[in-house]
Order: structure tokens, then sequence, then C-alpha cells
């Protein structure tokens, strides 16, 4: 059985069920999810046909288990986290979510693959929707609309393919390229597309927030693993790279700067499956896994400092590391690992798609990423933690069921950092072994840092977070424009005058005749 | 067959003998209601169980068939007739509700407008057909203008008259098939009817579709629908939009396929034409439902829309066609049945009609909110409901039969969809204004559109049952032949 089908068949369960039972039957099926996708057996199964199509429910291989892993031990860490924090709505909707991420990751046709995507949409679009935020009305109907436009591209993608080859496994795509592109694209939030992330995940609640910043950009990350085999979307990568941490390096609230790090992020992981070496798909999946962690992780820090203060602005925050000191903790291991200081994980993951590709351009893109994603989160640390600024109120202790998540989370961090031999054997990697902690990889990974760490102290002045104002550069909403000028002139055409009506009728038959007739 | 007859004969007494019962003794009148439709339903669902094995033929009177009543029951018209009398039970039963005024007139009317309906789907002959043609069309005039206020009446008066220049188009065509050919039989007209000269063929035609086209609302030819819907009782919108405009499209395309034939329909190039229109038609209505204000409006033009899309469907001429454009009939009616009934509740405790008074309702009626949002998401076409089955085998139909433009622009269709339904969503899921609090549903309005939804997620999880029965109902349009000798012996 497909494991994320314990997630939807819970969600369904869990919609009836009040109060503490309901957070703690929620940690069980999660970890009855986790302990399947750990004894998946490889291969095919579960195979039914629906209209026309051999449906296949569970196609697994070594890539979609460790990334399966990775979503399912999330899920739970995020869960925990959550704990008794959540209403009925909240649990419902997140263990769809879940599920049919984790589902997707497992599916071996187009036809289901696209069905788990629509509702993964669904899903996070009435998780996003929250009427006690009235903004997230407005950006959830970006966030649809936008994912929509991905569906649809992805909808006469799959046609296309179907109709050319006839057949419906999901395999690399040979026709329709330009429609898959773009539906994985809008799904990672490839930059120029990525408009709907930032203020999405920003405006959500806290909790909401770690839910998704572990699942949607992924699985567009794993979509393009699957689907597209064009080596051009490297370079695309390492512009989604370097642009997204230029616009995080801008941004002072701290979910806003975590969202363009997922853009910059994905930018890696882009690189790495887009120039289809062994070494470079491993990066890249292994950098997605890693992804997952420590970004989920510092969404959970973000979290438990909203939670605790009420504020998440670095304007407004300061002196935390003494008042919160864990989670401090767990936030400067997170930093260090999304900046790929030796020993965490996020080094393993970066050394592994920099040794997957000679193109100077690429690498040299991704060591100017990694210093813009070391400075910032110098920043975030710095100024949100360790500067002296006495007056943050601490309204609310953090919970133990939070604390207790985010050891989770960076233990696993630590391990894959020491081990990485763990992680290799999902991939097959032939003679070309890289040995982590070589002195030379070692001071390459911190090489970025340190260069920072000079910035940082040189420009400190530009990067103290003060108040700017937002500049709207999205060209999006102006389509909104069009077709509202559209609908205008069609009702100012029909205008309820009779005699006009019937005068189109006749007109109809007119045209309608001289058009058969000739 | 006897029973045949019964499914038409049956809504016409009832509504006959409804002023008589509310005369004499007006407390048997909901039982006779209630009784009489459900009566229809069991006997509809007897006939149709029938029809799927073999199409039913009946000569009523044992006249001479080419000018006495013949009825006939194939896969297609079961189909048809059972969504109707499932549809009209769940609206009547809805209706006990929330109708509170001119009680009496408007089951009248009702059964009147079930009565045309079914005798469209069933007759097998163009003067019958006519006939329940206009009893259909005088008994929606009249509940348009039910509520008797001046837009109710405006409405109801726009519909009428346009709907008296589409009668006199069908009538023309009639006229012209009855003095070329000295018969009204459809299966006597459809052996006969290539001897007739080319512009004889094309006009009738011409006027066919631009008669019937008219009764289910191509753009330009849809003026009359956005006027009459606001102001009409919301169960009247339900029949409406998922019986009526139904039921005129099958008896067109039952006219055209069966008198033309797919091949002659390829010569003269209807093809191309019927499904560039239907693009046509639910781009622009799309577009206009786009700035809608009033949300019944708003769900008028989405179901032009959706005719769209089974024109588009029929149009293919191709059996995979066929199947989508029939099996999207089916779920069509069910949403918008789903979608408008949850309208109905909300318009029944919070006289919300416009899209701004929608404001929290999504929490103080929760399952009416619930039961909106799995209505439109179906109408938009997303996995996992039944809007997307049906909408991929259209577009699979379409891009089969070389459409590829048309078949793009299905999805893109159903994207503007989304953008209006989603307006909704955001003020059904905002804070509720001051004052207003969670309300009771009645059961009788919470029941059937229970129902509705509930079928909206089960035809979309598992579509090969019904698709089952669908599969067989293009048989007899695509062959001309299969359906002639239900009647004349083959």
């Amino acid at each position: 059985m497909n494991p994320g089908m314990i997630y939807l068949l819970g969600a369904g369960i869990l919609y009836f069920i009040k109060g503490r039972l309901r957070d703690l039957l929620s940690i069980l099926i999660s970890l009855i999810a986790l302990v399947m996708v750990w004894t998946l057996p490889l291969g095919e199964g579960l195979t039914f046909s629906f209209l026309d199509f051999e449906i296949i429910l569970l196609s697994v291989n070594d890539v979609s288990r460790l990334i399966g892993l990775v979503f399912a031990f999330f899920a739970l860490a995020a869960i925990v986290y959550s704990f008794l924090l959540t209403d009925k709505r909240y649990s419902f909707l997140t263990y769809i979510y879940i599920g049919s991420s984790l589902t997707l990751l497992f599916v071996g046709d187009f036809f289901s693959f696209y069905i788990f995507w629509e509702l993964m949409t669904i899903s996070s679009y009435f998780l996003i929707f929250d009427k006690t935020k009235p903004i997230t009305g407005q950006t959830s109907y970006y966030y649809f609309t936008m994912h929509m436009v991905g569906a649809v591209s992805l909808l006469w993608g799959i046609l296309l393919q179907y109709v050319n080859t006839g057949s419906i496994l999901l395999t690399t795509v040979e026709y329709g390229l330009p429609f898959f592109i773009l539906a994985v694209g809008i799904k990672l939030a490839f930059i120029g597309l990525h408009t709907w992330l930032p203020q999405n995940y920003a405006n959500v609640s806290f909790i909401t927030s770690v839910a998704l910043s572990a699942y949607t950009t992924k699985v567009g990350v794993y979509g393009m693993y699957r689907l597209l085999g064009e080596e051009f979307l490297a370079y695309g990568g390492v512009i989604t790279a370097i642009i997204g941490v230029l616009f995080a390096l801008k941004q002072t609230e701290v979910r806003k700067l975590l969202s363009y790090h997922i853009v910059s992020q994905i930018g890696y992981m882009i690189v790495g499956i887009g120039v289809r070496s062994s070494l470079g798909v491993a990066g890249g999946i292994l950098h997605l896994v890693n992804n997952v962690l420590y970004k989920g992780l510092l969404f959970m820090v973000i979290g438990t400092v909203i939670y605790v203060t009420d504020k998440e602005d670095l304007v407004d925050l300061g002196g935390l590391a003494k008042k919160l000191p864990l989670t401090s903790l767990y936030g400067v291991i997170a930093s260090l690992g999304i900046a790929g200081f030796p020993f965490l994980n996020g080094h393993i993951s970066k050394l592994l798609i920099k040794s997957g590709t000679s193109d100077p351009i690429l690498i040299w893109g991704l060591f100017i990423a990694g210093i813009g994603t070391s400075l910032s989160f110098m920043k975030v640390m710095y100024f949100g933690f360790f500067r002296d600024k006495g007056n943050v109120e601490i309204k609310r202790k953090p919970k133990r069921s939070m604390l207790i998540a985010m050891g989770m989370v960076s233990f696993v961090m630590i391990i894959i950092g020491i081990m990485p031999q763990l992680a290799e054997g999902f991939f097959d990697l032939g003679a070309k072994s890289v040995s982590y902690f070589s002195l030379s990889y070692i001071w390459a990974s911190l090489q970025p840092i340190l260069l920072a760490l000079i910035i940082f102290k040189l420009a400190h002045d530009i990067i103290e977070p003060h108040p700017h104002p937002e500049v709207d550069r999205d060209f999006y909403p102006r389509v909104k424009g069009g077709l509202d000028y559209l609908a205008n002139l069609f009702s100012q055409v029909q205008n309820g005058d009779l005699s006009r009506y019937i005068l189109w009728m006749v007109a109809t038959l007119v045209i309608f005749w001289i058009k058969i007739s000739i | 067959m006897d029973l045949l007859v019964l499914l038409i004969v049956l809504p016409l007494f009832t509504a006959f003998s409804l002023g008589v019962i509310s005369y004499f003794c007006e407390r048997f009148m909901l039982p006779v209601i209630i009784g009489s439709s459900l009566l229809h339903l069991v006997l509809t669902i007897i006939v149709a169980a029938q029809a799927f094995v073999e199409p039913i033929g009946y000569n009523l009177g044992g006249w001479d068939s080419s000018i006495g009543i013949v009825l006939i029951m194939d896969s297609f018209a079961a189909i048809m007739a059972s969504i109707i009398s499932i549809l009209s039970f769940l609206a009547i039963i809805y209706s006990i509700k929330y109708i509170k005024e001119n009680i009496l007139k408007y089951y009248i009317l009702s059964f009147l407008l079930v009565t045309g309906t079914m005798g469209m789907v069933l007759t097998g002959d163009l003067f019958n057909l006519y006939v329940f043609f206009e009893v259909t069309s005088i008994a929606s005039y009249s509940l348009v203008a039910i509520k008797k206020e001046d837009e109710s009446i405006e409405g109801a008066f726009r519909y009428l008259m346009i709907g008296s220049f589409s009668g006199l188009f069908l009538l023309l065509g009639i006229i012209t098939i009855y003095l070329s050919l000295g018969t009204l039989n459809l299966a006597q007209i459809a052996l006969s009817f290539g001897e007739l000269d080319q512009f004889t063929i094309i006009s009738i035609l011409v006027l066919m579709i631009v008669g019937f086209g008219t009764k289910f609302a191509l753009i330009p030819l849809h003026t009359w629908l956005p006027d009459s819907y606001p102001k009409a009782p919301a169960p009247f919108n339900l029949l409406s939009s998922a019986l009526v405009i139904k039921s005129f499209l099958y008896a067109l395309m039952r006219i055209v396929y069966t008198l033309y034939g797919v091949d002659l329909l390829r010569d003269i190039g209807l093809e191309a034409i019927l499904i560039y229109w239907g693009v046509f038609t639910f781009l622009i209505a799309h577009t206009m439902a786009y700035q809608q204000d009033n949300i019944k409006r708003l769900l008028g033009y989405s179901s032009i829309a959706q005719i769209g899309y089974i024109v588009v469907g029929f149009g293919v001429l191709s059996h995979k066609g066929i199947v989508g454009a029939i099996y999207h009939i089916i779920n069509h009616s069910i949403m918008k049945g789903a979608l408008f009934l949850a309208l109905g509740i909300f318009i029944y405790y919070f006289n919300a009609h416009k899209i701004k008074d929608l404001k929290g309702l999504g929490f103080l009626v929760p399952r009416a909110g619930v039961i909106f949002v799995i209505g439109s998401l179906a109408i938009v076409g997303l996995p996992p409901f039944n809007g997307f089955i049906s909408k991929w085998l259209i577009i699979e139909g379409a891009i089969e039969g070389g459409y590829l433009l048309a078949a793009f622009m299905i999805p893109v269709g159903s994207l503007i969809s989304l953008t209006y339904y989603l307006k909704v969503f955001i003020m059904l899921y905002s804070n509720p204004k001051e004052g207003w609090a969670k309300k009771r549903v009645a059961w009788q309005l919470e029941i059937p559109a229970l129902i509705l939804a509930f079928f909206c997620i089960l035809l979309g999880l598992f579509p090969q049952y019904p698709l089952y029965l669908v599969e067989r109902a293009p048989a007899l349009l695509l062959d001309s032949q299969n359906y002639i000798s239900v009647f004349l012996g083959g």
C-alpha cells in the first residue's frame, strides 16, 4: 500500500475525533506512515485500470524512497511541533496535504501524478486561507490561480504525451516539454515564477508555514527529476539561486527571508538535477532532503519566536539567545547547515552538486549564492538572537513539544552530516565517491562562510535591518486587469436591450446559414 | 411497454389534479406531490433499467406511425430520464421548505416542466417534440415570473420574447420537413431524408440549431438566461439549469444525429462549426461570469459555459466525444444542482443574493458552505471530483478528432472559472458580519444538497460504473440505422 494513503485515510478519521485524542492519534498515524516508508520494498505494485489507463499507485525506487523517508519524518516532526496547537480543520487539511505529496512520490503513472499534484494545491489553498488573517484571502487567491496555471499546463503536457506515445507511464517526457517546464517551474518556484511563495509563506500562521515549507516546492523538484531531462535548466538553477538570495538579503521579516531562501536553495537542486551526472543528481536529491530538514527547522525556530513574542520582524527582535537558549541553539545548527558548514548536512549535498559538474559558470554561481546564504543567516542569527536589545518581551514559554520536534530534526541533520554514507546508499554513485572530510573540501566549504563573515563585519550598517518600503514589481496581477477589461467590454455589449438580442438571433441565423452553405 | 407512457402522463395528471385537490382537501396536497414524484422516480428507474438492455419503442393508441404519437427510450434517453426524475424529486423535496408563496401554481408548473422535459426526451416524432418544447418553455416562463416582482417579470418577458422566436424557427424547420416528406416520425424521416435537396437539408439544420440553440443558450443566443435567473426560486434554477436546457440540447442532438448521420454532418462541415461555437461559448461565458456580482447570474453564465463544453463533445462526432459530452451532462446536472441548492440555503436564511452578502456564511451554515465548495471545485474540473473525468474525456475526444486548439481551450476555460469561484470562496470563508449567528438548516433543504454533493465525489472516484452505462448511449446516435430499426424492424 502506498504510505501516503495512510495520511489520506487518517484525514478522514481525524475529522471525526475531538480534542487531545486527535493530536495523539495524528502522531500515531504519522509514526505508522514513517515505518511503512522505511519498510517499503522497491518495485511496483497496486496496479488497476481506471478509464482506459493502467494506474500504478505504488512504484518505488531508491530516490523516491529517500525523499519519502524525509517527507514522512518531517511530517512526524511537524505534527509533534504543532501538538495541541491545532484545530480540526488544520489537522484534516494538513493530513490531506502531506498525504497527497507523499502519495505522489510513489505513483508510477501520469494520471495519478496529476491527481495528487492537484490535491496538494487544493488542500494547501484551504490551509493557507485563514479567516483570522484577512490578507490570506488575497494571497491564497494568487496562490491557487498560479498553481492552477501550472496544473493546466501539466494536464495539457500529459495529454500531449499520452496521445503521442499512447502510454501513461511516468517517465521523462518527450512531448509537450514547454508545458511540463512551466508546470514544474511554478511548483518549484523557479525565479520569475516564484511570486506566489513569499507572500503566502510569510502571512499564514506559523504552524502552517512549517508544514508548507517542506512539501510544495520539493514535490516540484521531484517532478523535475522524474519528468525533465533538459541540461539547460541547470543555468536557470544558478540564476534562481543567486537572485533568490539577493531578494532574501533585502528582507527583514524572517519568514519572508526564509521564503526567498527556499527559492534560492531550489536553485541548487535544479543545478544538481539539471546537470544529469550521477553525482549531480545525487547531490540535488540529497540537497532536497537536507533542505526539508534545515529549512523546516528554521521555520520551526522562527515559529517558536512568533509563538513566544508575537513578533517576526528583525527590526523588532534581538537578544533572544539568553531568553530562548535551546531554540537559539537549534537556530544556529540550522543556519550552519544551510550555509554548508562541515559536519552538518548542507556541506555534503553542496559538495556533491559541485563535484557533479565541471562547468565554471555553475560552480562560481553557486559559490556566490553560498556567500549570500551565509550572509543572510548571519543577519538572522545576529540581529534576531545575539545582538543586545533588551526590550523584547517574552509572552509565553515555548512548548516542550516544539523543542522536542526541533531536537528531532537537528539530530537527523547532524547524523547525515557526520555519516554521509548512510544517505549515499540510496544512490548509485559507482566509483566516484567523494571524501567529504578531506581538508581541501572542508576548506572549500568554509570559504564562502568566511567571506560572508568579512562582508558582514565591513557592511554591518547596510545589513542592519531597518524598515524599508515594499516595491511591487509583480507583473502577473495585470493579467487579471486584462480579464476585467474584457469582461466589462462584453457586458457593455450585452446591455439588456431586447431588440438588440433579437437582432443577434436573426444575425446568427443568417451568418450560420451563409457559413454552412458555402 | 406501457410504463413508458406513464413517465409523461403521471406528472401531467398530477399537475392537473393538484388544482382539484387543493380546492377540496388541501391537506392531501403535500402527500400527493411527494408520492407522485417518488412514484415517478421508481417508474423511471424500472423503465430505464430495461432500456439499458434494449431500446424500448412504444406506439401510443396504435395509430399509423407517420402521424401517431410515438415514444422511444434508448440508453441515452434513459440516462436523461433518470436525471430528470432524480433531480426533480430532489427539487420537490427542497421546495417543500423553500417555496412559501404561490405554492399551488409553483407545483403545477413544476410538474408541467417535468412533463415537458420528459416528453422531449422520450418522444419519437417531431410534432410531439414541438408540443413538449412549448410546454417546457411556457412552464419555464411562468416559473421565472412566479415572484411577481418587477425584475422577475421583466426577465420572464425577455425570456418569453426570445423563446417565441426560437419556437418560431423550430416550427419552420418542422414544417419544412413535413412539407417535403409528409411524415413527422423521426425514424421515417431519417429513412428518406437523403432524398431531399441540399438547400432544404441545410435550411432545416440551420433552423433547428438556432431554434434549439437559443433554448440551451449558445452564445450569442443566450441572452434570456442571465436575466431570468436572479429572481427565480432556487429549485427552479436547479430544474432549469440541470434539466431544461439539457433536454433541449438532447432533443437537438437526437434530431441532428438521427436525421443527418455522422457522414452527412461531416460533409456539411458542422463538426468544426459546432466545436468552435462551443469554444466561443465557454470562453465568453467564463469571462462574463468573472465580473458578475450576483451569484445566480454567475452560476447562470457558468451553466452556459458548461453547455459550451458539452457542445464541443458532441461536435467531435466520435464515440469518445459523445461519451464525454453525455457524462458531462450528468455531472453538470449534479454539480450545478448542488451549487444552486447550497445557494438556496444561503438565500433562505440570510437573503444573500450578491457575492458580498455571502460574507462568512461558510462558518454560519457550515455544511452548505462545504457543499458549495465541492460543487465549485467539481465544476472547475479539479480532481478527484466528477467534472474532471468528463472534461478529460471531452479533451481526449477533441484531440483525437484533431482539434488541438479547441482541446487546449478547455483547461484554459477551467482556469478562468477557478478565478471567479475563488472570489466566492473568499467571501464565504471571511469573518462573518456582526450579529449574525449560526443557523440550523432544515433537513428538507440540506439533504438534497448533500446527496448531490456526495455524488459529485462518488462519480469522480468511481466513474467506471456510470461510464459503463454511458458507453452504450452513442450507439443509436452514431448509427441512425439502429434507431430506425427500433420502430420499423431491422
